[in-house]
């Protein structure tokens, strides 16, 4: 075996131990996938130039490089997004860590002042010229998770319902997951409340598929859940539905099993969204690589994985930190904030009790 | 004889030009004071200073042997207040405003109120923006005298008033007054009307007390003298000389005095001239001449 | 003393009471009767909720309004007329304006009483989903606080002497037009803007205006 392919070999096989090394490593082993990475990135840098050189012919295009991103785009857009793909990439640094798939291969945002762009090997986003620096770094964030979020595989994305939302405020995500929790119609939520922590990942649709609608729901939460979004005038109600609004609970389990995947999990996008924030803020370094690692291996693990926590450990955390989230007060105004009040009224009082017996003649 | 009002320098100043100056005011208990003086004189302003509605600059004021503005809420509860302008509120219909001014006082004589006001012919329910001049300036002489005080002030109560209103009002306060021996100040320059009811006149002008006496002293004391031969420099006088104008020969010239008394003829004599004849001058008359002679430049 | 205060006050302020007093108990009313039409369209909890949010700012506006009218029905007549009346008054000056400021707070709880009884009314009758409950006297009582404060602050000004009032302008006036300059001259010291924020913010008068306002809630 010639020096080269030695070397060759060996970087392949860093870079390929990459994907997989844990997230604690010795200073000469950071080194090496340091190098590894380096490699890879050349790589992506020398496919960006290729495309570049293919279309530069029939188009002024250029190409933003900042961290783990390309961004291939017409000159004068490319000049308005440089700013923003700095600041993307940062953030993705930050959140995400360097080492994360970007780097597998390359990924191509296209940008365009309103004509499409399509190349081949890449991954492939639109966006329009906007006006305000915060908005394009937006939308370029957007088209960057949106690419991240592919390549969670299709298991993942059929779950989450809605994107990875790292850069999103994952308080307000806990937020409405309290919301959602406290008030959806599903036994497996009230059950979750109690403390029932295979009912929590019940109620975000994870676990086994088995008898799923007799997991979510009781007849009478089904009652609820399926006249939602029927009472369609002049439209008249169907049949097993009447019979299930009547008191028929068999009508009711049969009805729901029946809609399939349109049956969906009592709890909501943001909630589900908050258990990955959450598993990737506790997963800390190399957090994204390990939940994108296996997209054929059951939700719970690679969730677990991300976490660096046993399942069972991150449906508890998850659900203390939900109830933890409930509203400060129910009408907003805490019992400091009403005593401090009443005190200004005491305050102001006594300024008005002083108006002054000297007018004017 | 003890004083319902007493000021000893009283000062106060309201904008660059207009000030009350070194007030001594001695409204002696049980009279009824006139309180004289030209528009502008500083008469509401005194009344509003011994009420305690205005800061004096400096001096002291006694009201019922109360100090303002230290008692001014013992001051109050004595004092019937009458303004030159109506101030109750114009919202209120006569029955409620007997209501609410009665709230206030603990001598409020509600039944006496209500014969007042049968007696000045005021419609209970009527609103008091409604009302007539007249009917307005007899119901804040009711409001006033319904408190049954011990001093009522009376800032230009006619003012405005028929002549008709004005005896009702006049002869309501007096009746009060000799039942009550309350004290009355009143302020006005309708000079003819306080001449009939007071018995002790103070006059204002530009903001001086120019003179304080009792009314038949004032009346009886300010003559017009002819005068015969007088030399241009007269020296200290028996009197108080007002006013000297030249004559026409004949008719010599003519003294305005006050404190003039008979036998103050010896004096004219003494300086070589005569008095040929001496002239009663009615209140308005001596008001007028003692205004001139306050405002003539000092030699 | 105070019973004719009470009534002077009252009568003054009558219409405007009364008109004030239907629209406490019509804004919850009508919130839940929205919120209602949100839930029956088949939406869960969170577009509930943000329809009854959506009426929450007109408590705040209403408890402004209340504590305005109460406060100039309270020196109106005194101001028209110079305060003659009042000085004129044997009560002192301090008890006097206690007198006339409990009086127009008495004014202020019909109002508070009609905004509890719309949320009482409002809450029994509409289907609330499970999880979330009805707070009408929670709500009630953030309601009559927040318009005494209000109350309070126009009263105070309203208290105050001409002179007072012209001091009073002149210095937000001042701060205005410090603000301006400052902007103008691109010195970054927004003191002005921080120093409204902080009204609105704990410990200020006015937090209470701010936040959210539910009748329904979690």
């Amino acid at each position: 075996m010639s020096s080269a392919r030695v070397a060759v070999t060996v970087a392949l096989g860093l870079a390929l131990v990459s994907h997989t090394a844990p997230a604690q490593q010795s200073a000469a082993e950071r080194a090496a996938r340091v190098h590894a990475l380096q490699v890879v990135a050349a790589r992506a840098d020398s496919v960006a130039r290729l495309v570049d050189s293919v279309l530069r012919a029939r188009r002024a295009l250029d190409t933003v490089r900042s961290g783990p991103l390309r961004v291939i785009a017409d000159t004068a857009v490319a000049r308005k997004i440089r700013p923003a793909v700095q600041e993307v990439s940062r953030i993705v640094a930050t959140r995400l860590g360097p080492d994360t798939t970007l780097l597998t291969s390359p990924l191509a945002v296209v940008a365009t002042d309103g004509q499409p762009l399509a190349i081949a090997g890449a991954e492939v986003g639109r966006i329009d010229t906007l006006e305000h620096q915060d908005e394009t770094e937006n939308r370029v964030l957007y088209l960057v998770r949106s690419a991240l979020f592919r390549r969670a595989g299709s298991a993942f994305r059929a779950w989450s319902g809605g994107s990875l939302g790292f850069a999103t405020d994952g308080a307000h995500l806990t937020r409405i997951a309290y919301i959602d929790l406290v008030t959806a119609p599903s036994r497996a939520a009230r059950l979750c409340r109690a403390g029932d922590l295979a009912s929590c990942a019940a109620a975000l649709g994870l676990g086994p598929d088995s008898n799923r609608v007799t997991r979510w729901y009781s007849a009478d939460d089904l009652r609820t859940v399926l006249g939602r979004g029927t009472d369609i005038p002049g439209r008249p109600m169907s049949r097993a539905l009447a019979q299930c609004e009547a008191g028929a609970d068999a009508q009711c389990f049969a009805l729901a099993a029946s809609r399939g995947p349109g049956l969906r999990a009592p709890l909501g996008a943001s909630a589900r969204s908050s258990l990955v924030v959450l598993a990737l803020n506790r997963g800390g370094r190399g957090a994204f690589n390990r939940l994108v690692a296996d997209s054929t291996a059951p939700l719970t693990a690679r969730l677990a994985s991300t976490a660096g926590m046993p399942f069972p450990e991150l449906m508890g955390l998850w659900r203390s930190r939900v109830l933890a989230a409930a509203p400060p007060g129910t009408t907003g105004a805490t019992t400091g904030a009403q005593w401090t009040a009443a005190g200004w009224v005491v305050v102001l009082l006594a300024l008005g009790m002083r108006s002054s017996r000297w007018r004017r003649s | 004889m003890s004083n319902a009002i007493e000021t000893h320098g009283l000062r106060y100043r309201a904008g660059k030009t207009f000030e009350i100056r070194d007030l001594a005011l001695n409204v002696p208990t049980g009279s009824v004071y006139g309180f004289l003086g030209p528009n502008g004189s500083g008469k509401t302003t005194t009344i509003r200073l011994l009420l305690g509605m205005l800061r004096r600059v400096s001096g002291t004021i006694r009201v019922l042997d109360g100090s303002v503005p230290r008692d001014i809420v013992h001051v109050l509860a004595r004092v019937g207040y009458v303004p030159e302008r109506p101030h109750l509120y114009p919202s209120l219909t006569v029955a409620e405003a007997l209501r609410f001014h009665g709230a206030f006082f603990s001598r409020w004589d509600g039944h006496w109120a209500d014969e007042l006001r049968s007696g000045f012919g005021l419609d209970q329910d009527a609103k008091l923006s409604r009302l007539s001049k007249g009917e307005m300036g007899k119901l804040l002489v009711l409001v006033a005298l319904a408190q049954r005080p011990d001093l009522l002030i009376l800032d230009e109560p006619t003012d405005g008033l028929d002549p008709v209103v004005r005896r009702d009002v006049l002869a309501a306060v007096l009746e009060y007054v000799s039942r009550a021996r309350a004290t009355v100040f009143i302020s006005s320059h309708l000079v003819h009307e306080l001449e009939r009811i007071c018995d002790w006149v103070g006059v204002m002008d530009r903001g001086q007390l120019v003179a304080e006496l009792p009314m038949q002293t004032f009346k009886n004391g300010i003559k017009r003298l002819r005068v015969r031969n007088a030399p241009a420099d007269v020296g200290e006088t028996p009197f108080v000389v007002l006013a000297r104008e030249p004559g026409n020969g004949i008719a010599g010239e003519s003294w305005v005095v006050r404190g003039w008394d008979a036998s103050m003829h010896q004096y004219f004599t003494a300086i070589g001239a005569a008095v040929h004849a001496v002239d009663d001058l009615d209140l308005e008359d001596g008001f007028v001449e003692l205004l001139r002679a306050s405002r003539a430049p000092t030699a | 003393m105070f019973r004719q205060m009470l009534y002077t006050q009252l009568k003054w302020s009558l219409i405007a009471l009364a008109a004030l007093v239907v629209a406490g108990f019509a804004i919850p009313v009508l919130s839940v009767q929205q919120a209602g039409a949100v839930a029956s369209a088949g939406s869960n909890a969170g577009p509930l909720l943000v329809a009854v949010q959506s009426w929450g700012v007109a408590y705040p506006v209403l408890a402004g309004v209340v504590g305005l009218i109460a406060a100039l029905t309270a020196w109106t007549h005194d101001h028209r007329g110079n305060h003659v009346y009042a000085l004129s008054l044997p009560v002192a000056r301090w008890r006097y304006a206690l007198l006339r400021f409990v009086a127009g707070a008495s004014l202020v709880i019909p109002v508070a009483v009609a905004v509890w009884i719309g949320g009482l009314a409002a809450g029994s009758a509409s289907t609330i989903p499970s999880g979330l409950h009805a707070y009408p006297t929670a709500l009630a009582l953030r309601f009559v606080l927040t318009t005494l404060v209000a109350y309070a602050a126009f009263f105070a000004i309203a208290s105050g002497t001409s002179r007072t009032a012209a001091w009073v302008l002149g210095v937000i006036g001042a701060a205005v037009v410090i603000q301006v300059v400052l902007s103008a001259a691109g010195v970054h010291a927004p003191f002005l803007p921080d120093a409204v924020g902080r009204l609105y913010t704990w410990p200020g008068p006015f937090q209470l205006f701010t936040g959210r306002w539910m009748l329904i809630n979690v």
